[in-house]
């Protein structure tokens, strides 16, 4: 579980590097949450959330607005995402 | 474990939220830890499109590779060193060659970053360096002073600057040598708009728009943008006009603060 999220922090700390200084046209951190909650799902571990986490307090210290704002966000986009993968996505749905 | 994960958001989310107490010094805590890594990530910024612009092009790449294997490393470092001084001299000498220490006393501060959602930056000076909310800021290019902004949320080591194309910002301007004055709207996006223009005045493409001191939000006389397209609706008792601002945020590196 630490090795997720010290691999998430690091990761989210990457990107918002990136999303602040070189390609701030990009939401970065908001597509990687979703594909994250899309394609990096454990069982034993939920990177979705964890990410949403990570990725929305990043969002939060490098925008001007309350702290947290983007946390709530993010986490509700997550859940958004995996009802709707967990309701209407058929398991595997790449299939050759 | 849904249970957990439930506990886990909440009480995570509270304490985030709960930070708020403290807003500025965690902000602060991290710009100063990000701010060396940053500041280095702006200023190779401008390189980035060009990569990109040659990432499919085979000549580029060959060409690119041979250079970089011919190169030395430390020599690269020491030489990168040097071309941000020399940048870094240029931006002073230009801003000496129009007096600008003589107009104004001014601070000198680098960009750190860009703000996601909004026409702000990040520099890497705050109010240990003197800087207090409302200050404007700006640079000097070809001998000109060009507004940038002013200062909207200061902290201890870094503050953040809201320009002048973000949505909040609104002051007064005139166009020069047509003693025409209207209102800058900021539109987001480095764009900008120019309303409540009398509809007497003739108002063309390329006019160049400077700001007034009404209102005590920017001094006078500083360059804010260039007129792009001019809208005249004969329902509206004004005339408008799109403007676009003087600066390119891409190329830029440091800024100076107006202090007095």
């Amino acid at each position: 579980m630490i090795k997720h999220v010290l691999f998430l922090i690091l990761f989210f700390f990457a990107l918002v590097l990136i999303q602040s200084t070189l390609l701030f046209g990009l939401p970065l951190i908001i597509i990687a949450v979703v594909l994250i909650n899309i394609f990096y799902r454990k069982a034993n571990f939920d990177n979705g959330i964890a990410g949403a986490f990570i990725g929305g307090f990043f969002l939060d210290i490098f925008s001007s607005g309350l702290l947290g704002v983007w946390v709530v966000i993010l986490l509700v986009l997550s859940f958004l995402v995996q009802t709707i993968f967990k309701k209407y996505v058929r398991k595997p749905f790449f299939k050759i | 474990m849904k249970k957990r994960k439930i506990i886990f958001v909440i009480v995570g989310v509270s304490l985030v939220f709960s930070l708020n107490l403290f807003q500025a010094q965690v902000r602060d805590v991290f710009h100063s830890l990000f701010a060396p890594v940053q500041k280095t990530f702006w200023a190779t910024g401008g390189n980035v499109s060009d990569l990109f612009k040659g990432i499919f092009k085979k000549d580029y790449l060959v060409e690119e590779n041979k250079k970089l294997r011919s190169v030395n490393q430390e020599l690269l470092t020491k030489l990168a060193e040097l071309e941000e001084l020399k940048k870094e001299n240029v931006f002073l000498r230009e801003a000496l060659e129009i007096n600008l220490a003589e107009d104004f006393q001014l601070a000198f501060a680098t960009i750190t970053g860009k703000d996601f959602f909004q026409d702000s930056i990040s520099i890497d000076k705050g109010s240990s360096d003197g800087l207090e909310e409302g200050m404007s800021v700006i640079i000097a290019e070809q001998k000109q002073k060009i507004l940038l902004g002013k200062i909207s949320q200061v902290n201890k080591n870094f503050a953040k600057v809201t320009l002048i194309s973000d949505k909040t910002s609104s002051f007064d301007v005139e166009i020069l040598g047509k003693e025409a004055e209207g209102l800058i709207l900021g539109e987001g996006s480095q764009k900008m708009r120019l309303d409540f223009l009398p509809r007497d005045k003739i108002i063309e493409e390329g006019d160049v728009v400077v700001s007034r001191a009404l209102g005590d939000v920017y001094p006078k006389g500083l360059l804010v943008g260039v007129v792009t397209e001019v809208q005249k609706d004969d329902l509206k008792s004004f005339q408008q006009a799109e403007v676009s601002p003087f600066f390119n945020l891409r190329e830029l590196r440091n800024v100076f603060i107006i202090l007095r």
